[in-house]
């Protein structure tokens, strides 16, 4: 036992400046309050670790990805002006809708932010058939 | 135009392209810029998966990516394979086709040559590329006993870690198939020791002790004696085996050394710092095919590729490139079924290992599957 003691004591004089410092730290965090924080926080972490396994690890980082290489995409300076627009445009467009037929629609095309609209819709269509015979 | 190829279409190709796009993405629109990667595939796969794929932990499926999905739109992407690089002339030949460059990118990997090691095609296996991974996942399954054989066989190769990883992660296997009561274990090393670096193998060697895995140092396979099923070296030792899981020699890739630029093992000499090629002012390399000495490894391509593409922005800017390569590498190490632990390090840093836990191995797992985020450049 006193060998023991001895080893103890040796070792604390040994690492008398770390342990000054942990002691400094851990004396802060519960005058603070932090240190239940941390407890609580270490159970929580206890819990994941138990709880967690590579295949609940696998599906969520699975979801996470690929929602990160989707949006990448969506934020590009193109695409967040597309989305901008529609955002616009679906604030802005607040009259009741009307019935409309072919001639309706003929008539529409005369309109010149219809003929833009649909330049865009067409430049789109080129792009989506490139990305899609890329893919294929 | 400036034109800018990228030769590969691995972690550090691709993550050059995505790291370029968006510092020079005004003159890409105003077709001041052009970058062309070339890859003689339209799909990438994330290597480090084969450690997982030979357990059935990872299936082929989850390891291959499409390149259209993974590169910034504004990279002209081609399917082609480089036949020649003309470094005179600033122009890559490939098998369609010939593509000139003001600035050329070598992201041209390694590959493994089992062919170097008589014997070894026949007599070993090893998980270094998707075809021997899952000839090695169909011999684990059918294992049932007897002694295993973990052995590098050369060294430059990639991701150093992985033959420690395969042995710890082989222990708990076989402990979980009730085999290893059964089972030898033995991993060998070319050097003195059982890997590089000191403060790895302070870590790494007690475990290897506490889990009875055996080891041997300073040996050096000439020769696979697949019939009599034994490993011969050049210390002049034999060893036998039941299943032997090579780490093959490495090359660089076959394009490099057609063109005559790299050494004796076709990595291209480069500037550790500036990772620029030897010799040519409008030439970089990275990744696994250059002759630093530092990791093969898809976290040192990563690195890398954040410099490589500042410094080529700053060039078409017209400013002086000044981002510097320190040499960082970060490599997860599994030390078992479900624990892992990781170091970084660089030219100027040792590694300092933390304890291994099953968070690390979480983190593992769970990077596994977020790469992709990598290769895009969001991680």
């Amino acid at each position: 036992m006193e060998d023991k003691t001895q080893e103890l004591v040796e070792k604390l004089l040994e690492n008398q400046d770390t342990i000054e410092k942990i002691l400094e730290k851990i004396i802060l965090l519960e005058k603070t309050g932090a240190l239940d924080t941390l407890a609580d926080l270490a159970a929580f972490v206890k819990v994941a670790q138990d709880t967690l396994s590579d295949e609940i690890i696998k599906k969520n980082s699975e979801l996470i990805t690929n929602l990160g290489l989707v949006s990448a995409k969506f934020t590009s300076d193109n695409a967040l002006m597309l989305i901008d627009a529609i955002g616009d445009a679906i604030c802005r467009c607040d009259k009741e809708p009307e019935p409309v037929g072919l001639t309706g629609l003929l008539k529409a095309m005369n309109d010149p932010d219809v003929k833009f609209a649909l330049g865009f819709l067409i430049n789109m269509a080129k792009a989506l058939g490139r990305a899609l015979r890329e893919r294929a | 135009m400036k034109r800018v190829v990228i030769l590969g279409g691995g972690v550090a190709g691709t993550l050059t392209a995505n790291y370029l796009v968006p510092k020079i993405k005004e003159r890409i629109k105003n077709e001041e810029v052009q970058i062309t990667l070339i890859s003689d595939r339209n799909f990438q796969i994330y290597e480090p998966g084969f450690l997982y794929l030979i357990f059935n932990r990872l299936g082929e499926g989850e390891l291959k990516r499409n390149l259209g999905e993974l590169l910034d739109p504004a990279v002209q992407l081609v399917i082609d394979r480089a036949t020649k690089i003309d470094a005179d002339n600033s122009r890559v030949v490939t098998e369609n086709g010939s593509y000139d460059y003001d600035y050329l990118v070598i992201a041209t990997g390694s590959r493994v040559v089992p062919e170097e090691i008589p014997g070894l095609k026949e007599g070993g296996h090893w998980f270094y590329n998707l075809e021997g991974a899952t000839r090695l996942r169909e011999a684990l399954a059918k294992f049932n006993g007897g002694k295993i054989v973990v052995s590098v066989m050369g060294i430059p190769h990639k991701c150093p870690v992985a033959p420690m990883e395969v042995t710890f992660i082989l222990h708990d296997f076989l402990r979980r198939r009730n085999l290893r009561d059964k089972t030898e274990l033995l991993y060998t090393y070319p050097i003195n020791k059982i890997f590089t670096m000191d403060p790895v193998v302070e870590l790494v060697q007690p475990m290897f002790d506490e889990r009875g895995i055996q080891y041997k140092t300073f040996f050096n396979p000439i020769e696979v004696d697949a019939k009599n099923r034994k490993v011969i070296t050049l210390e002049g030792e034999e060893e036998s085996y039941d299943l032997l899981i090579a780490i093959p020699p490495h090359r660089g890739a076959q394009v490099i050394i057609d063109s005559g630029l790299g050494d004796k093992g076709g990595w291209v000499p480069t500037d550790k710092y500036t990772l620029r090629v030897d010799g040519y002012d409008n030439m970089y390399a990275l990744g696994d095919a250059t002759n630093l000495p530092v990791s093969k490894a898809g976290s040192v391509a990563h690195f890398q590729a954040e410099v490589v593409a500042e410094n080529l922005a700053a060039e078409i800017e017209g400013i002086e490139p000044t981002a510097m390569f320190n040499g960082k590498a970060f490599c997860f190490i599994e030390t078992g079924w479900e624990e892992a632990t990781y170091i970084w390090f660089d030219y100027f840093t040792p590694p300092r290992p933390v304890l291994p836990s099953k968070f690390v191995h979480f983190v593992k797992m769970a990077y596994n599957k977020a790469y992709w985020l990598t290769a895009r450049g969001l991680l």
